[in-house]
């Protein structure tokens, strides 16, 4: 009989759809749980806290301000054997290559990540990004005769429990579907109209969302450690991160020196996370500029 | 690009932009191709490969293609190419097609077909669904994943061979007929328009489905394509997909097969199969090709 653990459910596909998230219970073994804690402990001295100034990640919204920023740790692939081994293997668990294949398709990617993101108590919370509108090609849900599309979507890994009412992981269920501008009150949970969720999760929980539904993090209110280990994947042709090929230089060689910078512009590499380094270009029909706006 | 060509675009799937090219670009272009041809620099591809089973698109003569980077041709020769890849006439339409920031995805490339040159089977369509060439609108704008931009050389006349299409198939959701995959019997569906020297033709690559009629024209066929994307969008980057070559060695040091499957760069055209995973009832994660080895053995 096979383990539903690592088959996806009609159900589950139904409330994907339907709400652009799905929690699995229990996904991680309790050595598996504990081997990543430990290994959290030994990088402890490494996790950097964000700052909370100019607005933080709260971006100055009062129901979701702190007293400190929330704390992150990345570089899980690359540490020392054996420290880096728990985290490869949620790289590629049963459990996400199960969803991931029917979620985004076979070929699927790590885009960028793991990230652990952690908090303590009164850490602030992460204004609410992301949704159906305006559409957001790199992201893109779509479902066709029978099959989801899911073009981005984190998978999210929960060393700790998260209770009711203990804030972090939040979001708007239905979101990745809208096509009305989300109300700046929802982004900033200050008047939330009854739509923002904070599902409970207990450690050994992973929880999949679509990139694109709307979501982020309501203040941390727990005594205990909030610890969650956040994995990046892309359908195959996706791309968010630029990665190390992203300038014409880097793609094509030194010969693109000889090209105009307007020329050079639609060289780049795939990705949005370039970091403002992308030239953009207008045209009037006659001439080509490359435009201030970034 | 005014809100007759965006309805045009939307409704049809291509866009044919008149009279761009000026008879002195048009000469400078010709004797770049000149000179690639008279390099020997060209691919002949096979006689039919491309009609496949088709009765229609056969023909009698080779289908010639040209893969070479024409960006970098000796100069003169690169220069006039050059021009075209931020032509304002394609800038003002793809940062509306694609948006902002589109890039060049692989190309250009030189297609010619002499008569009597076989036709290609169509391909691309609305279903099923292909993400990263996907056409969508919403809310007054639109998202096209990918567009080439074709600059004709030399006349097509209507219904005389070359670029033909079926006209709103970038939005269909029922697979296409193979009758109208092979134009045996396309029920009407499938044209084969007028595109003149000069002109520039946009159609949604991989969402639109497009192919080639025989060439039926005395004179050459001569084309140049421009495989551009959106920002997000991927069609090809085969050349730096490799974990190895996308990411740093410390992080793909020591990984097992299974790892490194995931952690392959985004490219819409793997060289490899290596990237797809199957799980197994127990749990089991291996390479789908492997399995599918295993059962052939």
């Amino acid at each position: 009989m096979s383990n539903p653990l690592y088959t996806v459910s009609e159900e589950e596909k139904y409330f994907f759809d339907l709400r652009g998230y799905l929690i699995i219970r229990n996904a991680l073994s309790d050595a598996d749980l504990a081997q990543c804690n430990a290994t959290i402990d030994h990088y402890a001295d490494q996790i950097q806290t964000r700052s909370i100034g100019n607005g933080g990640l709260s971006r100055g919204s009062t129901a979701l301000k702190g007293q400190e920023g929330r704390r992150e740790l990345t570089g899980m692939l690359g540490w020392p054997t054996p420290h880096r081994e728990p985290f490869r293997k949620l790289l590629v668990h049963p459990v996400v290559v199960s969803r991931l294949n029917e979620f985004s398709g076979q070929g699927f990617r790590l885009d960028h990540g793991p990230l652990l993101i952690s908090a303590h108590k009164g850490a602030e919370g992460h204004s609410l990004h992301g949704a159906g509108e305006p559409f957001g090609q790199s992201v893109a849900y779509h479902q066709q005769n029978g099959k989801i599309y899911c073009r981005g979507i984190t998978v999210a890994w929960q060393l700790t429990d998260v209770n009711p009412g203990d804030g972090g992981f939040a979001c708007v269920p239905g979101s990745h579907k809208t096509a009305e501008p989300t109300p700046e009150g929802v982004r900033s949970a200050e008047d939330d109209m009854g739509l923002v969720y904070q599902p409970t999760m207990k450690a050994g929980d992973v929880l999949f969302f679509a990139e694109t539904m709307t979501h982020g993090t309501l203040p941390w209110t727990s005594d205990g450690e909030r610890r969650s280990v956040l994995y990046k994947y892309a359908s195959r042709a996706a791309a968010r991160a630029v990665g190390k090929h992203f300038t014409p230089q880097e793609r094509y060689g030194d010969w693109v020196h000889e090209l105009t910078p307007e020329q050079q512009a639609v060289l780049y590499g795939p990705g949005v996370h370039h970091g403002n380094r992308l030239p953009f270009l207008e045209s009037d029909g006659q001439t080509v500029t490359v435009s201030e706006k970034k | 690009m005014d809100a007759k060509e965006r309805y045009f675009w939307d409704i049809q799937g291509h866009l044919i932009v008149r009279n761009v090219l000026s008879p002195k670009e048009l000469e400078a272009l010709n004797n770049a191709l000149d000179y690639v041809i008279e390099s020997g620099a060209i691919n002949q591809s096979e006689e039919n490969r491309g009609a496949a089973d088709s009765s229609f698109l056969r023909g009698a003569g080779a289908r010639w293609a040209h893969g070479t980077n024409l960006l970098n041709l000796p100069k003169p020769h690169c220069e006039p190419v050059r021009q075209l890849l931020a032509h304002p006439q394609i800038v003002s339409r793809l940062n509306v097609m694609c948006g902002k920031g589109f890039r060049l995805d692989h190309g250009p490339q030189f297609n010619n077909a002499v008569k009597g040159t076989a036709g290609l089977t169509l391909h691309g369509s609305g279903d099923p669904h292909k993400d990263y060439v996907a056409y969508h609108h919403q809310n007054g704008i639109m998202h096209v994943g990918g567009v080439t931009v074709t600059w004709n050389l030399t006349d097509c006349p209507e219904n005389k061979g070359g670029f033909a299409c079926v006209p709103g198939s970038h939005k269909s959701k029922f697979p296409m007929p193979k009758e109208v995959r092979n134009c045996d019997a396309d029920m009407g569906t499938v044209i084969n328009p007028e595109i003149r020297a000069g002109d520039i033709l946009f159609f949604m690559d991989g969402a639109q489905t497009h192919g080639t009629h025989p060439w039926q024209n005395d004179h050459d066929r001569r084309s140049i394509l421009f495989k551009y994307a959106s920002r997000t969008a991927i069609r090809q980057s085969r050349e730096i997909s490799a974990p190895d070559i996308y990411w740093d060695e410390n992080i793909i040091d020591g990984m097992t097969t299974e790892q490194r499957a995931v952690m392959f760069g985004p490219c819409s055209a793997p060289p490899t199969k290596d990237m797809n995973l199957t799980v197994e009832e127990d749990g089991t994660v291996s390479l789908t090709n492997r399995q599918e080895q295993q059962s052939a053995d």
